[in-house]
């Protein structure tokens, strides 16, 4: 590998100067190897794991690994993602910035040339950046929340890797919350005393057996649970498998709530109500008000395991503001029958029920109120800690709900450093910011915001340190936000890919893909089914290196390489830890695992299922005694009305779950010039905006560009057929799209997933026009409410008509500009 | 003047010295007992609980456990009214060995008493300063939970949310019982 071909010497040589003068050649020989030599290491991605077929030292291809039981399509585009066009080979820097550092044009970002440079140059320049900005400014004027999924694995998680590094350099500011569940991870311990989005369901074998009406309300099971944080294992699909069977034979009925018919949906053929959207929480008031109104809400559980009933029931009934949430009042707003939405009530009544809710509706303005009042709902209903009944807001996420095996935990890289030095880090103390707030900080230096409770003065920020993630991608309000970009001093990213995010930077490190790389994860977040070994399957494609080591390689320069590596002398020194403290935990619990030697030889060690595990019921325990068990809440019940929110008189976020206005929507003023509500959940055959630079985009483009359905309806009163180009927009910005006319989507809907990569037609121009379908080009950048914070990306109207211009083409799979 | 604040600063540490110089925090969750023997357990203290020595005997300590407890609860010590870091928790039958000393009615109506109940611990279990259970605590703290995402402020979550939160991360960060229980007790004491 060390031979340097001579093809690849003529190309060095070609380069601009910066790269000849070091001499630092390591690319790869641009000839394979024999292509029979062939291996097969395994190996895992968020999407599952797999054995990757190598050949002359090339990943050509994948076999599912043999314990997955519902392997996702998704791994068969892995292959081409390592070699794409996408790849970023070489370290870079946008022209101006290597001529002007951070006094440069930084209107230029995002249209400005690319200049290679060696490892060595990329070095010292983020070194002295990252230097300076926290000489000058300190370690809150740099913000490194870095959010986003990157590739699998506990060692290379570039986030971790990089806030550790950045806490040896003096410090940054870090986000709290996620864009996944901001405002349902905030309200829920305040009425349920948990987070609850992120832990383990009522196991899906005691739903079977004991449910009959199964509610996925908002959630979409079938599309989400292909991917997990860690290694997808998929172990719900065979549970939802049953309950097709379940439903087929009549003995379980499946609800969908949800303005879209899902692939959820469309599997089961599922009974489906369809709120318009935003409007779930007026519907769930019109169920409650009839529960309450016939007097069959369960007023024992209701007294015994809640407090604040009373206060929302005056609510409920309008003696407060003299509008009882009747059937009929919901059915204005939500647009479902009062029949049907008695009728549902009923029946959620009538039989055992449990409610599987996502996470999309939270995303939403006023998000925090949408769970509160499902939990409200579940407990008039009076079913919660009975087994395979209740509520759940995790069987869409990460295959929740199937049983936990008896496996110990596995450690991963964190930001703790051992070090009897008085660095830079020692003055440091942790400073988070909710992380969908990002630009609203950055415009707004000094700005105060409340947030759960306490108040947040926004710092001013002046660099931003990205790694292996894409906000260009997933933050809202795309135009707003690159005008945001604009005060940053300077912008590094590390990632594999010329993402939309890579393409604003000024300085992008070329990061490996876990394929290039040995680690060690667990399969099933929930599930715990195996610790798996991820083989290097094939050297760094070009001159990437792993984060890790591009994070080694700044702190030695910081001068605190010890600090970073922990003394140990190479990656492989951590994977043996993660898996031997593990192995000390399994032995405390009597369960063998073999010497990391032989797990490593083998590739996985499985772990098994208790019958315990399959018996658990969320709940169980406070239920039967809720004085011994009580929940984390100030009351030690369930909080309909909760005092610790009260006392924070937010105008935007009231005692109990209500409905309240979002800013858009269908029967809001603006809805007459912009009458559509733009939906965009996650994507079919992406992690949000992950695999969107493969060959899989060919599955579900139209015309190049991401899918928009909408109904015929108002496809006829626009004049757009099926496989027209469109073009969406409302006053914060536009883009292009392929149109799916489908009653798939209910009329006054469009749905567009979240994760197209943003291509700007022109870069150079303000409030361009995204040419391949970046739904944030649409989104609001507002928080939910005073209590979380969380992005409200489903709040949302825009209009669409056909698109009747020169097509232009797609260039954001192709590389940059570089000189 | 430094020698002076100096001074004042002895007395102050001195005074509380005292003050405080009888109690000791039990190092790991540990069981009770009724006689310094050790032989009839009535129940454990957790991790971190404050303790005052009465007295000593061979390799056991008789100590007071002072708290809250409350109504449907008795045999909890919690402690405060309405905080539920948990003291310790006693057999049913050791609820007549539970002195009330007052009464009083939290936000939701529920009577909560302050309790006392003297009990003998093994010497091993205990442990003078707080700062050697908090060291390590902080240290699982920050190592497991910051291995998949960044670890929460301290103050995101109150002394009786935490429990649930760190319950339904335990397994995935790989936490023994010892090491879950040093972990919320951590947190819980430097909650909001």
């Amino acid at each position: 590998m060390k031979n340097i071909s001579r093809r690849s010497f003529i190309k060095g040589t070609g380069a601009l100067t910066s790269v000849a003068l070091t001499g630092h050649l390591s690319a790869n020989p641009l000839i394979s190897r024999a292509i029979e030599d062939k291996s097969k290491p395994i190996s895992a991605s968020h999407f599952g794991a797999f054995r990757a077929h190598v050949r002359g030292g090339q990943f050509t291809g994948v076999t599912p690994f043999e314990d997955d039981v519902a392997p996702s399509p998704m791994i068969n585009a892995l292959p081409s993602r390592t070699y794409a066009k996408t790849r970023v080979e070489y370290p870079m820097v946008r022209e101006g910035f290597l001529k002007h550092g951070h006094k440069s044009d930084t209107s230029k970002r995002g249209s400005d040339k690319f200049v290679r440079v060696s490892w060595d140059k990329a070095l010292d320049l983020v070194t002295s950046e990252i230097k300076r900005v926290q000489k000058e400014y300190g370690y809150k004027s740099i913000y490194a929340g870095s959010y986003g999924w990157y590739c699998t694995g506990k060692l290379h998680n570039p986030q971790r890797l990089m806030n550790r590094m950045m806490k040896i350099s003096g410090g940054y500011v870090g986000r709290t919350g996620d864009y996944s569940t901001a405002a349902a991870q905030v309200i829920m311990p305040h009425v349920v005393g948990s987070i609850e989005v992120y832990e383990q369901q009522t196991s899906w074998p005691l739903v079977l057996k004991h449910a009959k009406n199964v509610v996925f309300w908002g959630a979409n099971p079938m599309v989400t649970c292909q991917i997990e944080w860690d290694v997808a294992g998929h172990g719900a699909f065979p549970y939802l498998a049953e309950l097709k069977k379940l439903h087929k034979k009549g003995n379980v009925r499946v609800y969908s709530v949800d303005p879209v018919t899902t692939d959820t949906a469309m599997y089961f053929n599922a009974t489906q109500i369809k709120p318009n959207p935003n409007t779930d929480t007026a519907m769930m008031l019109g169920m409650m008000h009839y529960l309450y109104s016939t007097k069959q809400y369960d007023e024992k559980f209701v007294k015994k395991y809640t407090v604040g009933f009373n206060k929302f029931k005056n609510y409920l009934l309008g003696e407060t503001d003299k509008t009882p949430k009747t059937p009929k009042w919901a059915s204005k707003i939500c647009g479902v029958s009062a029949k049907t939405i008695e009728n549902f009530a009923q029946e959620l009544k009538t039989n055992k029920t449990m409610l599987m809710a996502g996470w999309a509706v939270q995303r939403a303005d006023h998000g925090e109120q949408f769970h509160w009042m499902l939990v409200t709902l579940a407990t008039m209903l009076g079913q919660i800690g009975v087994p395979g009944c209740g509520f759940g807001l995790s069987y869409h996420y990460s295959n929740g709900g199937t049983p936990t095996a008896s496996a110990p935990g596995l450690g991963g890289i964190s930001t703790t450093i051992n070090s009897d030095k008085k660095g830079p880090w020692k003055d440091y103390k942790t400073f988070n910011i909710p992380c969908a707030r990002m630009v609203d900080m950055i415009s707004n230096p000094g700005k105060k915001i409340d947030f759960n409770g306490k108040e947040i003065t926004y710092p001013e920020i002046k660099m931003v340190y990205w790694t292996s993630g894409n906000p260009f991608h997933h933050h809202q309000d795309r135009n707003t936000m690159i005008e945001a970009w604009k005060k940053l001093e300077t912008f590094i990213v590390h990632d594999p890919f010329w993402t939309p995010t890579a393409r604003m930077a000024d300085i992008v490190l070329p990061a490996t893909t876990e394929i290039e790389r040995d680690d060690i994860e667990v399969i099933g977040d929930y599930n715990s089914s195996h610790i798996i070994a991820m083989k290097k399957a094939i050297q760094p494609v070009k001159e990437s290196k792993d984060d890790y080591e591009i994070c080694r390689l700044i702190s030695k320069r910081l001068g605190y390489e010890t600090e970073f590596t922990d003394g140990k002398a190479t990656q492989m020194d951590w994977i043996k830890e993660f898996y031997n403290n593990a192995k000390d935990q399994a032995s405390q619990k009597n369960i063998s695992m073999p010497s990391f030697d032989k797990f490593w030889e083998k590739g996985f060690v499985k772990f098994e299922v208790s019958e315990k595990a399959k018996n658990f019921t969320r709940y169980e325990d406070f239920r039967k005694n809720p004085m011994l068990n009580p929940l984390g809440t100030p009351s030690g019940k369930i909080e309909i009305t909760s005092r610790t929110i009260a006392k924070f008189k937010y105008d935007d976020c009231p005692s109990h779950p209500s409905w309240i206005e979002p800013k858009e929507w269908l029967g809001s003023k603006i809805a007459k010039k912009y009458p559509l509500h733009v939906l965009s959940p996650h994507p079919k055959y992406r992690l949000h905006s992950q695999l969107s630079n493969t060959w899989l985009r060919d599955l579900y483009e139209i015309q190049g560009r991401e899918p928009v359905w909408l109904n015929p309806i108002d496809a006829k009163k626009r004049g757009i057929k099926n496989g027209d180009v469109v073009k969406i927009f409302n006053t914060r910005g536009a883009t292009l799209a392929g149109a799916i006319v489908t009653n798939n989507v209910m009329q006054g809907v469009i749905m567009i997933a979240e994760g197209g990569w943003y291509d700007p037609q022109d870069p150079s121009q303000k409030g361009t026009i995204c040419k391949h379908g970046d739904v944030n080009q649409l989104t609001i950048d507002k928080g939910t409410s005073k209590l979380a914070q969380g992005n409200i990306a489903n709040t949302v109207l825009a209009d669409i008509e056909k698109y009747t211009g020169k097509l232009p083409d797609i260039t954001v799979f192709n590389k940059p500009n570089i000189i | 003047m430094k020698k002076i604040y100096l001074t004042l600063l002895s007395i102050i540490i001195t005074t509380s010295m005292y003050a405080k110089q009888n109690e000791v925090f039990a190092k790991v969750s540990s069981p009770v007992f009724l006689n310094s023997t050790l032989s009839k357990t009535i129940g454990t203290v957790q991790t971190a609980t404050p303790l005052n020595i009465i007295k000593e005997k061979n390799n056991s300590l008789l100590v007071k456990v002072e708290g809250w407890s409350a109504e449907g609860s008795e045999t909890i010590i919690f402690k405060k009214v309405g905080q539920r870091v948990i003291y310790a928790i006693l057999d049913e039958n050791s609820i007549k060995n539970i002195k009330t000393i007052k009464t009083v009615l939290d936000d939701y109506e529920t009577p909560w008493n302050q309790v006392t109940i003297n009990v003998w611990i093994k010497k091993e279990n205990i442990v003078k300063d707080i700062n050697i259970i908090w060291e390590e605590a902080s240290t699982i703290f920050n190592g497991r939970c910051g291995g998949c995402h960044p670890v929460p402020e301290l103050q995101h979550f109150t002394a009786n949310q935490w429990p649930g939160v760190i319950k339904s991360m335990k397994d995935r960060a790989g936490l023994i019982p010892n090491e879950f229980q040093s972990v919320v007790k951590y947190v819980q004491n430097h909650s909001k």
